[in-house]
């Protein structure tokens, strides 16, 4: 003979395993809790920094997923292109060898050629420009006047 | 021989201070129970699993709103009721108002130990209890896993003590039927 609980205990035997999962899981959650609560002030400030972090990612990104995927691949296309663009400019720089000194030589020989002939490569420089400081109107006036 | 241990000292002030060791000894305690419980109120196992866990999990964020550590039992399978209310609500309520018969009921001081059931009759009992209505079938289950009493029960069902005294009569009534006929 049975009381109406031991029937019922012993029919739900079986989902013993279950329900101590169930209970590890759910003290787990109280111990991660506990950690919470004893972390320190800098520990609990990136937490919480976590935490809205991941509420924007939840509530911005997540729902419209799809446009921000096209707007990432767009800069990864433009960013590509661009390093593309630069590299090709860099190469073709390095394409130009700097002309021989014979060359060089031979460029330089005209203006040479037009020095000497001008003389300007033996001129002494000019003197600077003398600043006059301009004279009175009355002054100028009785110059005028006597001319 | 399973029986509800009176008096028992549960470590309800170590678990309000977080110890998980505490949380283990009160889930280890009540997590057959508050299992068939739910099972006989939903009938699907992985759903009264989850209810469990939802349970369990709610209890710890919020055992600040008990108010006395001997009735954390009662307080538990509160929480049980009301989540599987909200598992009825969500299919049906029709069978629920089923057993709403408000008719003055008598008053039981019989112990839920003293009913004794022959091996034999222990399917049956199954069914039986299968085939209430849903409310009185969790004031049963109630009285006789736990040994809660009418006011007990009638704040874990949020119902009045009337009634729950009139779904435990009618409950009773058909288990002693079920008992006298076998």
């Amino acid at each position: 003979m049975k009381t109406p609980r031991e029937i019922l205990l012993q029919h739900h035997q079986q989902v013993n395993a279950k329900l101590d999962a169930i209970r590890h899981t759910s003290v787990a959650a109280v111990c991660d809790r506990r950690i919470k609560m004893d972390a320190t002030p800098d520990q609990r400030s990136q937490t919480a920094a976590t935490t809205i972090l991941r509420t924007l990612w939840r509530e911005l990104v997540c729902p419209s997923r799809h446009i921000w995927a096209g707007i990432a691949t767009a800069w990864v296309l433009i960013v590509a292109v661009n390093f593309h663009d630069r590299r090709g400019t860099e190469l073709a720089r390095q394409d130009l060898t700097p002309p021989s000194p014979e060359v060089l030589m031979a460029l330089r020989e005209p203006e040479r050629w037009f020095n000497d002939f001008d003389g300007s490569s033996h001129l002494p420089d000019a003197d600077p420009p003398k600043k006059i400081a301009p004279a009175p109107r009355s002054e100028m006036r009785n110059q005028l006047l006597l001319t | 021989m399973l029986v509800v241990a009176e008096h028992e000292q549960l470590p309800v002030a170590q678990a309000r201070a977080g110890e998980p060791a505490a949380w283990d000894t009160l889930f280890r305690r009540y997590q057959l129970p508050l299992y068939v419980y739910v099972f006989e109120l939903v009938h699907h196992e992985q759903t009264s699993l989850d209810l469990v866990q939802e349970t369990f999990i709610a209890a710890t964020k919020h055992l600040g709103g008990l108010r006395d550590d001997d009735k954390f039992g009662s307080w538990l399978f509160g929480i049980a009721h009301q989540k599987c209310i909200q598992r009825w609500r969500r299919q049906s309520r029709d069978e629920l108002l089923r057993d709403e018969i408000h008719s003055a009921p008598e008053e039981f001081a019989d112990d839920p130990s003293e009913l004794l059931i022959r091996r034999e009759q222990e399917a049956e009992f199954m069914n039986l209890l299968d085939q209430l209505p849903p409310l009185q079938r969790a004031v049963l289950l109630l009285y006789y896993l736990e040994d809660f009493a009418l006011e007990e029960i009638a704040e874990i069902t949020a119902a009045q003590l009337g009634t729950v005294k009139s779904r435990m009569h009618y409950a009773k009534k058909a288990l002693r039927k079920f008992l006298e006929e076998k």
